[in-house]
């Protein structure tokens, strides 16, 4: 187990060089250098001409390309990510206060996907063609196809504004710091109610749908039948012999879904002020804050490099059928 | 849900022949006949333009004599598609009415011919209600976004008395109401189908073009060249896309076109890695054996033999994008880095409904609904044409 971990680590590494090199070209492809990006942020400022160059040394942006792509290589490789325009401190801090409120929403989207989308999606299955399975289809395609960032504001406004039975928007009350430990827990919850459903719930009616047509697939499999034949209960045929067979291509699934979901925690992060990497990202876009936006970029998709990791250790552990020494890179 | 196949149809004629007169009309002659699908699609289409024109007359008059392209486009098109309706029907109605000679008398050619693969597939996706009706809401918001100029009552930027116009609730004068600015939000909504809708289209042709000349090229040469483009892909495919796009939006000013650039080259991913598949298994064939024996290029081998064969998958997952790509240029626009006011999106206005939601509800109700329809309307297409296409229900039901 632990081989075959270590060498599916050691096979992200090229792909961590990749990311980190398409984002470096992005920089430099981009009109202006930075030197201009950086002047940008300081409209109305005269700056002389000497000092621009002292600046351009300091930053090694007087070197050809090449030797700059090594050297960002390097400091990448260090955890150097540059400096933020805006907040005038190392990126890698700002993304490290960010990112485990993006981890929180996210892995409780991902829960709140597997279980509610595997859970319809059975019951859709063991139904099929039923009233419930129809309407349960067509909601979940329409659930799907709603933009998370529009229904996020719609359930603001009803649930928020209206009822106010929920925070609108940011992680914490304004008097957070007076809590008792239970209530600070609490507090942060209930805060997290509604940007996790908003979140989880486009992906667990995708979940829903693939998780019923792979059950009724696996219930029409010779075995089944086999298993009705020995006259075994239902209720086991579909738990004990489909269920396991249908549930491991799942945890592909939810590896695939895992760039949607960070992709859609932009857009929520940015509804309920939620202090993520997300937020961070379109903070950096909006205020052409460049090394930030990168850096927050090649960290997301460092994320999804590790959640995929995780997946593919799960899939090999779960399903003996595939051996661990033999697997072919993905 | 057996119906028999068209061309096996005898030739029909109208029951009367004095009813000619009203048979000028689109359709009618095909109701008259029978045809009842193709009778009322012409009737229906035919009328809603006719009534555009009636009921919008001045609209039409003063967009007639403008000189912007895109009043120009409108108007045009409305009567060449008035034109059009009226000329195809009379030619189809004959058609249907005289014995078709041309084609071969013969019973079974003619069921082998309404077998094809392409006909089953067209009867199957008419007969998913869903699938048409999607099909239809497709359509009707593409002719909005076409005939924008006539059907928007106001003018969508026009700013003209914000004091007593801003924050209307829907109402007949407004239906949709209006904003901050006092802009009537109905007409910046059907402004904004356009840049939507053409985003869309525009991205996922990008998007499907670069994907599959990259995935055959990958799959065709094989090998060094394979294994260099698909590790690309292996990275590009690791950012969370939406990212992606967020740094590229913001890096380059993003104008209509560097947004559709940009939407497309960070989403042809999928199709690169399917068609390469394709075209994997597909070079092994031996029509592509003979084609190579027959000393033909690559470039033909891989445009003319192997791209159409595995095209049909790809018409899928295009329609699928669809959806996707208006989506991501509303989430964009929604952030304020997309399309960018005072060009109306469905996003930004979704966008501007976010400061206005203890005030005006409407603002961020209605882009939205809209919003979603259309690509719930996607989704379902692509779901209905995946069913017409798949070889897997089609043999159990027609063969």
């Amino acid at each position: 187990m632990l081989r075959f971990f270590a060498k599916r680590l050691l096979q992200a590494i090229p792909i961590l060089i990749g990311i980190a090199t398409i984002t470096f070209f992005t920089a430099h492809l981009a009109p202006g250098d930075p030197m201009d990006m950086f002047l940008e942020q300081r409209r109305g400022r005269q700056m002389e001409p000497e000092l621009k160059e002292l600046l351009r040394q300091k930053w090694g942006l007087d070197q050809p390309v090449h030797v700059q792509y090594v050297k960002w290589i390097g400091n990448v490789a260090q955890g150097d990510l540059g400096e933020s325009f805006r907040y005038r401190r190392p990126v890698a801090s700002l993304i490290a206060e960010r990112i485990p409120y993006t981890l929180q929403l996210t892995i409780l989207a991902l829960l709140f996907d597997a279980v509610i989308g595997i859970g319809i999606g059975i019951y859709s299955a063991v139904r099929q063609y039923s009233l419930v399975d129809k309407g349960l289809t067509v909601t979940s395609l329409i659930i799907y196809s709603i933009p998370g960032f529009w229904l996020a504001l719609m359930l603001v406004m009803v649930f928020s504004v209206h009822l106010g039975w929920f925070p609108t928007s940011q992680s914490r009350s304004l008097d957070y710091d007076t809590l008792s430990a239970w209530g600070k827990i609490g507090d942060r919850l209930w805060h997290l109610v509604l940007p996790v459903f908003v979140l989880g719930v486009a992906q667990a009616a995708g979940t829903a749908r693939y998780m019923r047509n792979r059950l009724l697939e696996v219930l029409s499999e010779e075995y089944i039948t086999a298993a009705r034949a020995r006259g075994l209960r239902e209720k086991t045929v579909i738990l004990k012999h489909a269920l396991r067979n249908a549930m491991i291509p799942i945890l592909t699934i939810f590896g695939m879904n895992l760039p949607f979901l960070l992709g859609g925690a932009v857009l929520i992060e940015n509804v309920f002020a939620w202090p993520g990497l997300g937020l961070l990202a379109t903070e950096a876009a909006g205020g052409r804050d460049y090394p930030l936006l990168l850096a927050t970029t090649m960290m997301a998709a460092v994320l999804v490099i590790l959640g995929n990791l995780l997946a593919d250790v799960t899939y090999a552990a779960v399903d003996p059928r595939i051996s661990l020494e033999k697997r072919k890179p993905a | 849900m057996n119906r028999r196949p068209d061309v096996s149809r005898p030739p029909a004629d109208l029951p009367d022949p004095s009813l000619r007169v009203f048979a000028a009309m689109p359709g009618v002659a095909h109701l008259l006949m029978g045809r009842w699908r193709a009778g009322l699609n012409l009737l229906g289409f035919t009328v809603l333009l006719a009534s555009i024109l009636a009921l919008r007359w001045d609209a039409f008059r003063e967009a007639f004599s403008s000189s912007a392209i895109d009043d120009w486009v409108a108007t045009r098109f409305l009567l060449i598609a008035l034109l059009g309706c009226l000329v195809f029907s009379i030619w189809d109605a004959r058609r249907i009415s005289t014995p078709d000679t041309s084609a071969p008398s013969d019973i079974t050619a003619a069921s082998a011919k309404a077998r094809s693969p392409y006909r089953v597939a067209m009867r199957r996706f008419a007969e998913n209600t869903l699938a048409v009706a999607a099909l239809y809401t497709i359509l009707l918001f593409c002719l909005v976004a076409i005939l924008a100029p006539l059907l928007a009552p106001y003018d969508p930027a026009a700013i003209e008395d914000p004091t007593n116009t801003r924050y209307l609730a829907p109402s007949m004068a407004h239906l949709f109401g209006t904003d901050e600015f006092g802009r009537d939000w109905f007409s910046r909504a059907v402004y904004g189908a356009r840049v939507s809708l053409s985003v869309g289209f525009l991205a996922v042709i990008v998007a499907v073009t670069f994907g599959t000349v990259y995935g055959s090229v990958a799959g065709y040469f094989g090998g060094m060249v394979d294994n260099a483009l698909m590790r690309l892909v292996d990275v590009i495919i690791a950012f969370p896309t939406f990212f992606l796009m967020l740094m590229l939006v913001s890096v380059f000013e993003a104008s209509l076109v560097v947004l559709v650039l940009i939407l497309g080259l960070t989403s042809w991913t999928g199709t690169a890695r399917f068609i390469r598949g394709e075209i994997l298994s597909l070079k092994e064939r031996e029509f592509i054996e003979a084609a190579r024996a027959m000393g033909l290029p690559h470039r033909i081998i891989i445009f003319r033999h192997l791209i159409p064969n595995a095209a049909a998958p790809v018409l899928v997952s295009a329609s699928l994008m669809v959806g996707g790509m208006i989506g991501a240029e509303a989430g964009l626009s929604f952030l304020g880095i997309g399309i960018r006011p005072p060009t109306p999106s469905w996003g930004n206005m979704i966008g501007q409904g976010q400061g206005a939601l203890l005030v005006a509800w409407w603002v961020a109700l209605s882009p939205g609904l809209l919003l979603a329809l259309t690509v719930l309307s996607f989704n379902l297409l692509a779901d209905g044409i995946r069913d017409a296409l798949d070889p897997k229900t089609l043999m159990r039901k027609y063969i």
